[in-house]
């Protein structure tokens, strides 16, 4: 057996591992591709870029006033904690009042604005 | 090798190296951009996600402030006669603003998106809107219901609506799309009879033909609705 048959074989064979390879790496990049710009398309459905961030601000602004809320509450707690005489009596008459105004129990006064409408011929 | 056999070669790999450039260019350019658009929208949906969770967090440590400060008012007003008068007071007036867990006889009304169709106003008229549910609670309110919750979220004299498309928020709640279920709490044949009034709630009516928008209701011996876990401040308002 000569040297040259198993030369060309080992050549035919480095060639057929390229093919491979290339065929490998370009199906590789194309999955790639493929699937990202899938992923895009399917989170994109549904809510937009802009509409998340009007979200976000509306998020912000909701939890600022549970904030302000929960440090209410915890003001109410600890005059309540603190077991001063008439501490429970002025707590309980303040948070009545409170809820009278706003039930509509009430009158009431403050800033605002007042709308009128009329008809115009 | 002969010299226009190199010349050859270098050709072909000049234009090989060539293509292999321009190549890589077009792919990274294909592939960068919706990765970045990606990046940025995963980003705002994380966002989204841990205001959501703070949210929820936030509404549940309200929740409990106001059953320590309950149990704290108990206390109190189990040493003084005036305290625990107070107490009464106020208990009545907390369960009138939705800040105490209630239950009895009412109804359970469902409210889901029906299916696209042909529509002239622009609008998304199919998805159940904010709107719907406000004319719903509305309705049930005059029809003698004594205490709503809408998906769980207790209605209040400061509840607000709002939303876009086919989202509703409701006070500083996080978003929420249909089907939404709005549970009442009252006189359940004067609300069911509201329900069934084809006069009543016009427009969810004329969407049910046009579009499928589902309105379905079961009236029950005994429906409960939670508290109100969210903020009641008026900051502005004073008794005169």
């Amino acid at each position: 057996m000569s040297a040259r048959p198993r030369t060309a074989r080992r050549a035919s064979r480095a060639r057929g591992i390229s093919v491979w390879l290339i065929a490998l790496l370009v199906a590789l990049v194309a999955t790639v591709q493929i699937r990202s710009e899938a992923e895009v398309e399917r989170s994109l459905v549904g809510i937009d870029s802009t509409s998340l961030a009007f979200l976000i601000d509306d998020l912000h602004r909701a939890n600022e006033s549970l904030d302000a809320e929960k440090a209410a509450l915890v003001r109410l707690r600890a005059q309540l904690q603190s077991g001063q005489s008439g501490a429970a009596d002025q707590v309980l008459t303040d948070e009545a009042n409170r809820l009278r105004a706003l039930e509509g129990l009430v009158p009431v006064q403050g800033p605002g604005v007042r709308r009128s409408t009329c008809r115009t011929r | 090798m002969t010299r226009p056999h190199v010349a050859t070669f270098a050709l072909i790999a000049l234009v090989a190296l060539a293509t292999g450039f321009v190549l890589a260019g077009q792919i990274r350019a294909q592939l960068l951009t919706p990765s970045n658009q990606l990046a940025r929208y995963q980003a705002l949906v994380r966002n989204v996600q841990e205001l959501e969770a703070t949210n929820a967090d936030d509404r549940r440590q309200i929740a409990s402030l106001r059953v320590q400060i309950d149990g704290l008012e108990s206390e109190a007003a189990a040493r003084s006669a005036a305290t625990q008068a107070l107490k009464s007071q106020l208990s009545d007036l907390r369960a009138h603003a939705g800040l105490v867990a209630m239950h009895g006889p009412g109804l359970e009304a469902s409210l889901r998106n029906g299916v696209p169709g042909p529509d002239t106003g622009g609008k998304a008229r199919y998805l159940i809107n904010f709107q719907d549910v406000q004319d719903v609670v509305n309705l049930l309110f005059a029809q003698g219901a004594e205490g709503i919750a809408v998906n769980g979220r207790r209605i209040t004299p400061l509840t607000a609506f709002s939303g876009s498309e086919g989202q509703i928020v409701i006070d500083q709640g996080t978003p929420f799309t249909a089907p939404v279920k709005v549970a009442a709490v009252g006189d359940r044949n004067r609300m069911q009879e509201a329900l069934d009034d084809p006069s009543a709630l016009p427009d969810i009516r004329a969407r049910q033909v046009q579009f499928q928008v589902h309105l379905t209701f079961e009236g029950s011996p005994d429906v409960s609705l939670p508290a109100y876990d969210s903020s009641l401040q008026i900051p502005h308002v004073s008794s005169t």
